[in-house]
């Protein structure tokens, strides 16, 4: 059963044992009691005294003010205590007298899973994001309350979410790794361009799967805690830039380019009529991106493919790579099964025959040939990942690692 | 005293957010740049609603706290930012007057739609979203000479093309259609 997260928190005019406290600090043992033993009521962060009011010391808000943090099973049974409880109802009229006025929201609910437990860190993210966006089902007030339905996760759905989510992010951190090493000044700042729109389209899916889900972690958490075998990109774009020809060679990242961005080209082109409203809404922003990302890609399978010998032979080299990791593309498993029976995504396999025929003319008219399709099928789509995503995660996660919570 | 109505503190408000400037091209306003989807109020709260540009436009944070900051110092303390996707922005929404600010400033602003030179998808179909060179060529925004060619469709921001100039060879930002 999913259960209701409330956070309550007052800031204080005086310390909690000074004298204009202390009618308050009197009563607060009778209000907690009759709290604990409304109907409805499950769970409230307390200490040892059976308070709060000593957390505040240690608290994310700050030592003046005072924390109410509670799970309980409905906002109506939230309700029935809050305003119809004598003791609670007579606390809130003598409010003023105790604490100050506040600018900003000094009370939210949340749903939460069963087996989950409410913590400050997250509360006070889920305030301020009612701050910035008003009620919604992460976090929201009495003047509108969501059902769990909405906000309570759907495994299936938001694992899809991920799996694209993930697959741009881990692409934009690649595709980054040319700053500064590009082969020329325009093209040094092309990729990062283009690493900046997937980890723009990475970011805001994030902070939806974050909502989708109505669990504790937000989008940082998602992109820097998460461990390798969370992670659910194709194989492809965790691969490294290096080949038999270079240490940094950039035939890959443009075939790489040139590969994916024919697929998003047409998974984008479904996602826009997803039912999920947020999913479609990204969906149309990334196909205008990866319109252009395509087209910068193809200009160098060109020029790579009807170059030089050896800017022939490198970019047919990075095709034949890296071709058998894109049949993970076209196969489907539950999770997009799940998604196209909700008309939340599309079934992959259909599309290959729609990829075949955006990259195939480039590829004749660049005098390569289409490498032949084989049985091979990478398996980071379902958590298995190849050796360099590892190192790969290090790097990006070392900072969130290694200082817990550090904001910009 | 003076006194305003309701109505008068949302005019206001909405005539503050309009004429913020982007902190990126500040020659243009928020307005001009057809990112402002709605001002209103809630509960007695300024509520601005704000569409993003590009899906990783750093500025859109910058833009963000400039609303809060600016609506703060006129009275509006509790204002809130909301940011919505759904219609994605499209540079179809640059007004006019945008267009001829960006070409003053040195930017050439984009083709749109109507030119042909940008089909945007549609929901309702699979509709694969195309981009043309205008047919007339990119103008220089020095010489307003059309005989200009592209050097990178990536320049100095997500937003713009790198062009250079034939006639006066001077290179210049292009605002993508998008």
């Amino acid at each position: 059963m999913p259960k209701l997260a409330q956070i309550n928190v007052a800031l204080m005019k005086a310390p909690i044992d000074s004298p204009l406290l202390a009618d308050f600090a009197a009563q607060l043992d009778t209000v907690n009691a009759h709290a604990e033993s409304s109907n409805g009521f499950l769970w409230r962060l307390k200490d040892d005294t059976g308070n709060a009011t000593t957390i505040s010391a240690s608290s994310p808000f700050g030592s003046n003010m005072l924390v109410n943090l509670s799970t309980w099973e409905t906002p109506d049974s939230l309700i029935a205590f809050v305003y119809r409880n004598n003791n609670h109802a007579d606390a809130l009229r003598t409010r003023e007298k105790w604490f100050e006025k506040m600018p900003s929201p000094h009370f939210a609910m949340w749903w939460l899973a069963d087996d989950e437990v409410p913590n400050l860190i997250d509360a006070k993210r889920r305030l301020e994001y009612l701050q910035e966006n008003g009620d919604s089902p992460y976090a929201f007030t009495f003047k509108r309350t969501f059902e769990p339905s909405l906000s309570i996760v759907d495994l299936k759905h938001s694992k899809y979410l991920l799996r694209i989510a993930d697959e741009a992010l881990i692409h934009s951190q690649r595709l980054s790794e040319w700053c500064g090493h590009g082969p020329l000044l325009e093209e040094d700042i092309a990729l990062g361009n283009v690493a900046l729109d997937y980890l723009g389209q990475a970011r805001l899916l994030f902070s939806h799967v974050a909502q989708t889900e109505g669990r504790s972690r937000d989008e940082d958490d998602l992109a820097y805690l998460r461990n390798e075998h969370e992670f659910f990109n194709a194989t492809l774009v965790e691969l490294p830039n290096s080949s038999a020809f270079a240490q940094r060679d950039y035939a890959v990242p443009i075939a790489k380019l040139f590969l994916h961005a024919a697929f998003m080209r047409l998974k984008w082109a479904g996602l826009a009529r997803s039912l999920d409203t947020q999913l479609a809404a990204v969906a149309a922003k990334s196909i205008k991106e990866c319109t252009y990302h395509f087209d910068h890609a193809c200009q160098w399978i060109l020029r790579f493919g009807d170059g030089t010998h050896e800017s022939h032979d490198r970019i047919d080299a990075a095709l034949t790579y890296l071709m058998p990791y894109t049949n993970e593309w076209f196969v489907d498993d539950e999770i997009d099964e799940h998604a196209s029976a909700k008309h939340i995504g599309q079934l992959n396999a259909p599309m290959y025959d729609d990829w075949i025929k955006l990259i195939e003319p480039v590829l004749t008219e660049a005098t390569l040939t289409l490498p032949a399709r084989s049985g091979f099928l990478s398996r980071g789509r379902l958590g298995e990942h190849s050796e360099y995503l590892s190192l790969l995660l290090a790097e990006m996660q070392s900072l969130a690692r290694q200082h817990p919570g550090v904001k910009w | 005293v003076v006194t305003y109505t309701d109505s008068e503190k949302l005019l206001f408000a909405r005539s503050l957010v309009q004429n913020i400037p982007d902190p990126e091209i500040p020659v243009v306003t928020l307005e001009d740049l057809g990112i402002l989807r709605d001002v209103t109020e809630v509960d007695s709260e300024i509520v601005v609603v704000l569409t993003p540009t590009y899906s990783g436009c750093p500025a859109t944070e910058a833009i963000r706290s400039d609303v809060k900051n600016v609506l703060a110092a006129n009275g509006f303390l509790g204002a809130q930012v909301r940011v919505t996707l759904s219609p994605a922005w499209s540079s179809d929404w640059i007004t006019p007057q945008g267009r001829q600010k960006l070409f003053a400033y040195g930017i050439t602003p984009p083709a749109t739609s109507a030119d042909g030179c940008l089909t945007l998808p549609s929901p309702a179909q699979n509709t694969i979203v195309a981009f043309k060179a205008p047919s007339g060529g990119v103008r220089c925004p020095r010489c307003v000479s059309v005989d200009t060619s592209l050097v990178s469709q990536f320049g100095s921001t997500p937003c713009k093309a790198l062009y250079k100039c034939r006639v006066c060879k001077e290179p210049f930002d292009y605002f993508k259609p998008y």
